[in-house]
């Protein structure tokens, strides 16, 4: 399940290309965290990038021109280009962790089910290339559709398609 | 293991964490940064500006030359946004009216300074010293590709005349009655440095790729200069519609902002993102019947004071890679 992007919702009007950021930031806050709890598998860093993301993105947001981009591409770019910098900075990979102190949606016994697995899961999905985590991150992170990982990544949206399978597949087998 | 169950793991920020960046945001004095300066004399044109002349430099790959070739003659120093523009189009016209653009536009471009031919050099941080910047080089290239050549190509430097008359001729033969420049601006002159262009020559046996480097190239016009009228000439007349001409020319910031011409017959451009900074990918058609030869690509960026252009006979994915590993 990915979900759309209301890039209406977003801006100030049909010829802006000024985005509302109170609707911004509310819509996007949890894409970018996600993407980047999951491309990293930590909650400290996840905020730590996610603050410095949309710190850049609202310095440098005369740069937006939504005719050439989707806003939310941009700031995934942005969200994206702020994790790389961090891997290529950091000495060694933070440890994954599961989730401590985010918010829970469900009972206790029903979160405990869900931490346990996400552990595993974020164990599991270390183990890919960058590449494929990247990707994962984009998807089920982000939530971001096969076309807006194309236009993000590089990769061609049939690729994408393609290595997400296949990356899933993988994950299903070593579960 | 299903798309539910790869989503179940996602969680809402901390209400704390989300409260308080959004009052560091507050803080952020975004209004100052947002507006936009008055236009000066002297307007140094940076970022995209720069994409310019290494987009005639990028440009200049065999198999994209042939499409652009007549019509960079003409635009090499009109500033110019990543657009697609049909060179058949406009060659038509021009053949029907019986145009002859060079002489139209030729007359209003003057050399101030021909390049020197380039010089080799046998370091980096020779060349470096001989361009007058930090030369930064990729620190990724697919297995087996090296460094083979480094060029350092002389400072260039032209003037453009602007003619109300010439522009209305050229209005007029292309059938565009709904606009016209004043004769106000008759008589302006918009001057242009390029400075020395690094190249940086990788290969193997059967890959070649270039990296090109410069300073921001320097644009000086008259203040008062209606930038966003002359841009929507030059849209028009690549052939973009009347209405999203207008909306183009007047929502870009054309103190920063030029135009790259691409042929849509000969390639594809999307806007990338190279280390945090936009960047412009233009792809080419692929040679029929050449479905596993990878195309020919370009990308466009720049970072600070300088601007970058890659090309090289790679997939996409590639030439992005190498692109972002440029330190």
């Amino acid at each position: 399940m990915t979900t759309d992007v209301h890039e209406t919702s977003v801006f100030l009007g049909a010829e802006s290309d000024q985005p509302n950021w109170q609707a911004v930031y509310a819509e996007q806050l949890p894409k970018v965290y996600n993407f980047l709890r999951y491309r990293l598998g930590n909650e400290a860093i996840a905020e730590d990038l996610t603050s410095r993301t949309f710190e850049k993105a609202w310095r440098e947001r005369h740069r937006y021109r939504r005719e050439l981009a989707s806003f939310y591409t941009w700031l995934l770019r942005i969200a994206r280009n702020v994790a790389v910098d961090h891997l290529r900075t950091a000495h060694e990979h933070e440890p994954l962790e599961e989730a401590q102190d985010a918010p829970a949606d469900g009972t206790p016994e029903e979160e405990a089910v869900i931490r346990s697995n996400f552990a595993r899961l974020t164990a599991l999905v270390s183990t890919l290339p960058e590449r494929e985590r990247e990707l994962l991150a984009l998807k089920y992170g982000a939530g971001a559709t096969n076309r807006a990982i194309a236009d993000v990544t590089g990769i061609s949206e049939s690729n994408v398609g393609t290595i997400l399978h296949r990356t899933v597949q993988t994950l299903r087998a070593r579960w | 293991m299903d798309d539910l169950f790869m989503l179940s793991g996602l969680r809402r920020p901390r209400a704390e964490f989300a409260k308080r960046l959004s009052e560091r945001l507050d803080q952020i004095d975004f209004q100052q940064q947002a507006a936009r300066r008055p236009l000066r004399p002297a307007a140094r044109i940076t970022a995209w500006a720069a994409g310019v002349l290494l987009a005639v430099g990028a440009f200049a790959v065999p198999s994209v030359r042939a499409g652009a070739q007549a019509f960079l003659d003409l635009f090499r120093v009109v500033n110019f946004a990543p657009v697609a523009v049909n060179p058949e189009q406009m060659k038509e016209v021009v053949s029907k009216q019986q145009l002859d653009l060079p002489k139209l536009l030729g007359e209003q471009v003057q050399i101030l300074k021909e390049p020197t031919p380039p010089q080799s050099f046998t370091s980096i941080s020779a060349a470096g010293a001989a361009a007058g910047l930090r030369v930064r080089t990729p620190a990724w290239l697919p297995v087996g590709v090296e460094q083979q050549r480094i060029d350092v190509g002389g400072e260039s430097a032209a003037s453009v005349t602007v003619s109300a008359e010439k522009i209305n001729q050229l209005l007029e033969a292309f059938d565009f009655t709904d606009l016209s420049v004043p004769d106000s601006v008759d008589g302006q002159v918009a001057t242009m440095r390029m400075p020395p262009v690094v190249h940086i020559g990788y290969g193997s046996e059967k890959t070649h790729v270039s990296l090109m480097q410069a300073r921001q190239p320097e644009v000086s016009f008259p203040a008062g200069t209606d930038l966003a009228l002359l841009a929507e000439v030059a849209l028009r007349v690549m052939g973009i519609e009347r209405a999203e001409a207008h909306r183009f020319a007047q929502n870009v910031d054309w103190r920063t902002t030029l135009i790259v011409p691409v042929p849509v017959n000969v390639a594809r451009f999307r806007q990338v993102d190279i280390q945090g900074h936009p960047g412009l990918l233009i792809e080419n058609a692929r040679e029929s019947g050449k479905v596993d030869v990878p195309r020919r690509g370009q990308i466009l960026w720049s970072s600070g004071d300088t601007v970058f252009a890659l090309a090289g006979n790679l997939p996409s994915s590639q030439l992005f890679e190498i692109a972002q590993s440029v330190q």
